[in-house]
């Protein structure tokens, strides 16, 4: 009896090690895709799966961010700073730039044309919209004279009328007192050219009637007054007048200087 | 001069200068405001036509002499202004801001021709279109825009500087009015 128990027991151990064996190699088996109660598991599970992805990623980042939010202040803090630091330093540096390209340009000017050069600042303007007068950062202690000729790197701007200590007024070409000996660089015609007050234009009147002017003869002074020296770039003839019966020949000039955006200029000394 | 035009007076020729300052350094070169010709058609809304006549030439004599180019050019058309503003007051709604800014109006445009007429005189040439559309228009539009503010300003002023400075009394008084 006891025998055969015992065989029992090595009958169930054996077929339990075989089943194993076989079950082992049955599922150690490649397959070519999942099996079908895996496949079904798998679509299942994909959407509580990605749902439970979706709630955890956002609880995890609003977590890191209630987490951060203090640093992520101050980081934002201190990247304003910078940048409203770099847009100084950046509008500076045009600033700059703007400022050498025209210095660069008035000692362009001073290197081709002979003669003592005071480079000057413009700091101010007429308070009467009647007039037009500059004044400038120099005076009789740098050497400034009264009527001396005033230049830019584009042309001619005007003469000094009245010097301080050191300040100065300067006359610009556009002022209606203003009054320039000049001549056409092209046909040598002579005649004057007058401020009228409007920055953008000048009458160039000629002393013969028939003066040979074209649009777009450059006009320079002629260097017959004392005041201005010859061959300074004064404008662009834009408009001709054919002159009425008895009266002289007229030229609107387009000044060469921009009147209205003068920032340094140059006294020629004498 | 009366006790309500001195304060009025007074005070536009303190702020005279101020706003000369201002206009020189914040408006633009050309067609900005002439606080000036505001300042005198204000002057003449508030005031005696003949007493606004002298405290505009005043007013535009401060012009002329920070300028220093050609004396009386702005006086004589200020001191127009402000008689023309005094004047007109009489005829128009002295309350209403249109009469106000038909004042000044006509104040800057017969002050600007005035003017340019008188430098024409003198042989200052301005070119007439450069006149109208850069000088006269900018000048006669802010004038209108401005009166208004510039208006109650002054009068909150004079009041004001009225209650400051010490009354004209007695024999003063008599003699004054």
């Amino acid at each position: 009896m006891r025998r055969r128990f015992q065989f029992k027991k090595i009958a169930i151990l054996a077929v339990l090690v075989a089943a194993s064996v076989v079950l082992m190699n049955v599922t150690g088996k490649p397959q070519d895709g999942p099996s079908f109660w895996g496949s079904l598991f798998q679509r299942m599970a994909r959407p509580v799966s990605s749902v439970y992805s979706s709630v955890g990623g956002w609880f995890q980042s609003l977590k890191t961010a209630f987490a951060d939010k203090e640093e992520l202040i101050r980081k934002n803090r201190e990247l304003e700073t910078a940048l409203g630091a770099l847009k100084a330093l950046e509008s500076r540096l045009q600033e700059l730039q703007a400022e050498n390209e025209r210095l660069r340009d008035l000692l362009d000017f001073q290197e081709t044309s002979p003669g003592k050069y005071l480079v000057t600042e413009v700091y101010g303007r007429d308070p009467s919209k009647w007039f037009s007068s500059v004044s400038i950062a120099a005076g009789s202690e740098q050497g400034v004279e009264p009527d001396a000729a005033v230049v830019c790197q584009a042309g001619l701007v005007g003469r000094v009328l009245s010097v301080g200590k050191d300040v100065s007024t300067v006359l610009l070409l556009t002022d209606p007192e203003s009054g320039v000996g000049a001549v056409v660089q092209r046909s040598r015609d002579l005649g004057v050219v007058l401020g009228g007050g409007d920055p953008r234009a000048l009458t160039a009147r000629f002393f013969s009637k028939d003066a040979d002017v074209k649009v777009g003869d450059l006009i320079v002074t002629s260097g017959i007054s004392s005041k201005f020296p010859e061959g300074l770039l004064i404008g662009e003839v834009v408009a001709v007048r054919v002159p009425q019966p008895g009266l002289v020949k007229e030229a609107i000039v387009k000044p060469s200087v921009d009147f209205e955006h003068l920032e340094e200029v140059m006294v020629i000394g004498r | 001069m009366s006790l309500r035009d001195g304060p009025v007076i007074v005070v536009s020729l303190i702020l005279a200068p101020l706003a000369k300052v201002v206009e020189s350094v914040a408006a633009p070169a050309t067609g900005g405001p002439d606080l000036l010709l505001v300042l005198a058609v204000c002057v003449g809304w508030l005031c005696d036509p003949w007493h606004a006549t002298p405290a505009g030439f005043a007013l535009g004599l401060v012009e002329d002499l920070v300028v220093a180019r050609c004396l009386g050019s702005r006086a004589i058309p200020l001191a127009i202004a402000a008689l023309l503003a005094g004047s007109l007051k009489s005829i128009l709604s002295p309350e209403s801001l249109s009469s106000k800014m038909l004042a000044a109006l006509a104040g800057s445009t017969v002050a600007d021709y005035a003017t340019w007429g008188i430098l024409a005189a003198k042989g200052i040439r301005i070119v007439p279109l450069y006149f109208v559309r850069s000088i006269w228009m900018p000048s006669a539009l802010w004038a209108a825009f401005l009166v208004g503010p510039m208006h109650f300003a002054l009068m909150r002023l004079a009041a004001w500087a009225g209650s400051v400075l010490p009354p004209l009394s007695g024999k003063g008084r008599e003699a004054v009015l």
